[in-house]
């Protein structure tokens, strides 16, 4: 017991730490409880318990569940052709490129490559949501018409993440047919239980979230998926029943980042090895440049065929090149199951930790739009 | 003299001495936006997190600049109130180029160097990289303005 109670003030002595930082600088916690994580795994190692496996496993899906109900149907519906095009080449050119730079420029096995084609393609919704809050711009049609394609870029992540590894053997036709059951029953059948459970103080709505989410990815891990792909989906069904229920978001949250992700970040950073990354920076240049580089090569054409000024194209690029959930769920992922090597899993997090900062950074610094850029409506251009 | 002025605003002690220098200045001449930039979170993990940050920091500043613009009302002054978010240099800067501000009025409180070279401090970067003139009020040790 005592050995128990040791790794649980250790964590929480980090989760602690890692808060006290963010509140300090203003970053967002989960940056600080990666880098933290980062330095505690390669200091005073805390020990990777089955306990703290488990909370992390729980946060991710909860995580990527919020992911997946941030965004209300009507923006995806009323920006969907240019959602689409842009989301769809955001997700494939930098998956394309990281994957054959990986199996053809650094000899990556293919599993391996795609690992990194997946981890690398992301675009962090929250990232370019707070970036965009800081320049005005999430009220608009361009703020709302990035959302909608960073939303399709996460889609084509979670799918490949859920379906790459796949064997299709029957649990996985057994996983689809309850996926296809509960996004269609989930939207009809849960407003009416949240009213009728109506926030008694022992939390059942938010037991019910979390009883859909463990429940899908059992399923999905059976059928040789994973679990992020139902929670996406079922955040995704859900989304407009939840952002009706501010209240509930905020207690899932809640409960999610005082105990879940704090376990997910630190871990996921815990196992990044800097002694690897410090004899691979190379690799972890060019994959930036890979990934950052990608993005360009997509949306760059796709933006201009959009009708996108050059400083709008830019800054929607850029924007659109950041990464940070997402990308290190795909890449613990691959490590766990034995598919990359803690050294090609410290690279990636560094990359992705890269990701999230340098191309925001100059985004805002050079091409933030200005209040003319804002009155371009793009509900003409791309969706109806 | 200036015809429309913009007032960064946070409740501090040489904010409040700004706010002073304001009623001084703008009396009789233009209108002012008293502005109070909340800070949202960089590199949020989820879109929630930045709502509950844009909502707590709405909840502190709205009624301490609408109390401020009130002070400057009764000082004879035509000013109303407004709160947004982000880094408070850029949208301080941001707001100041929209309303085409031609003055703006911050507090500032002395900071160690430790503290400036690793956080910075707004009124650096406003007076840096403002397009118009900027006064910065600031409380000295003896609790002063100069």
């Amino acid at each position: 017991m005592e050995q128990l109670w040791s790794g649980v003030v250790v964590w929480l002595a980090l989760a602690l730490l890692a808060s006290l930082i963010s509140w300090r600088i203003g970053i967002s916690v989960a940056l600080v409880e990666l880098v933290v994580g980062i330095a505690a795994g390669n200091t005073i190692r805390p020990q990777l318990t089955e306990w703290v496996t488990v909370l992390a496993s729980v946060g991710s899906l909860v995580l990527t569940f919020l992911a997946g109900a941030e965004l209300e149907s009507a923006v995806v519906k009323r920006f969907w052709k240019a959602g689409l095009a842009l989301g769809v080449v955001s997700f494939a050119a930098p998956f394309a490129l990281a994957w054959l730079v990986a199996q053809f420029a650094f000899g990556w096995p293919l599993r391996a490559a795609q690992i990194a084609g997946i981890a690398l393609s992301t675009t962090s919704v929250a990232v370019v949501y707070a970036v965009m809050v800081e320049t005005g711009l999430n009220e608009t049609p361009l703020g709302k018409l990035i959302l909608a394609a960073c939303f399709v870029t996460d889609l084509g992540t979670v799918i490949a993440l859920g379906l790459l590894f796949t064997n299709f053997g029957a649990a996985f036709w057994v996983f689809v047919a309850a996926l296809a059951v509960a996004v269609v029953v989930l939207p009809r059948i849960t407003p009416p239980i949240l009213r009728r459970l109506n926030s008694h103080a022992s939390e059942p709505e938010v037991r019910f979230v979390l009883l859909v989410l463990a429940g899908m990815a059992l399923l999905a891990v059976r059928g040789g998926s994973e679990g992020v792909l139902p929670a996406y989906l079922v955040g995704m069904v859900l989304a407009d029943t939840f952002l009706a229920n501010r209240e509930l978001i905020k207690r899932l949250r809640a409960t999610t980042f005082a105990l879940l992700t704090p376990f997910y970040f630190l871990k996921a950073g815990s196992l990044v090895s800097m002694k690897a990354v410090l004899g691979s920076l190379g690799m972890v240049a060019l994959f930036f440049l890979v990934k950052t580089g990608a993005k360009f090569l997509g949306l760059v054409p796709t933006g201009a065929a959009l009708g996108f000024s050059r400083r709008v194209n830019m800054y929607t690029t850029l924007m659109m090149s950041t990464g940070l959930t997402f990308g290190t769920i795909s890449a613990l992922y691959g490590l766990n199951h034995g598919i990359i090597t803690q050294q090609q899993y410290s690279v990636l997090v560094v990359v992705i930790i890269l990701t999230a900062i340098v191309p925001t950074l100059i985004a805002q610094t050079f091409f933030a739009p200005r209040a003319t850029d804002h009155a371009i409506d793009f509900g003409t251009k791309g969706g109806k | 003299m200036f015809s429309r002025i913009l007032l960064a605003y946070e409740g501090s002690d040489g904010s409040k001495l700004a706010l002073r220098r304001t009623a001084e200045i703008a009396r009789g001449a233009g209108e002012v936006l008293v502005l109070a930039v909340g800070r949202i979170p960089e590199y949020a993990e989820t879109v929630s997190e930045v709502e509950e940050a844009k909502d707590q920091a709405g909840r502190h500043y709205d009624r301490m600049v609408e109390e401020a613009a009130a002070e400057l009302r009764a000082a004879g002054v035509d000013a109303r109130a407004h709160v947004d978010f982000g880094k408070p240099g850029d949208v301080i800067i941001r707001h100041a180029e929209e309303i085409g501000a031609d003055l703006i009025i911050l507090g500032t409180t002395p900071h160690s160097v430790l503290k400036r070279r690793v956080l910075g401090a707004t009124a650096d970067k406003v007076v840096d990289r403002a397009h118009c003139s900027v006064l910065v009020v600031r409380v000295t040790e003896t609790h002063g303005s100069t």
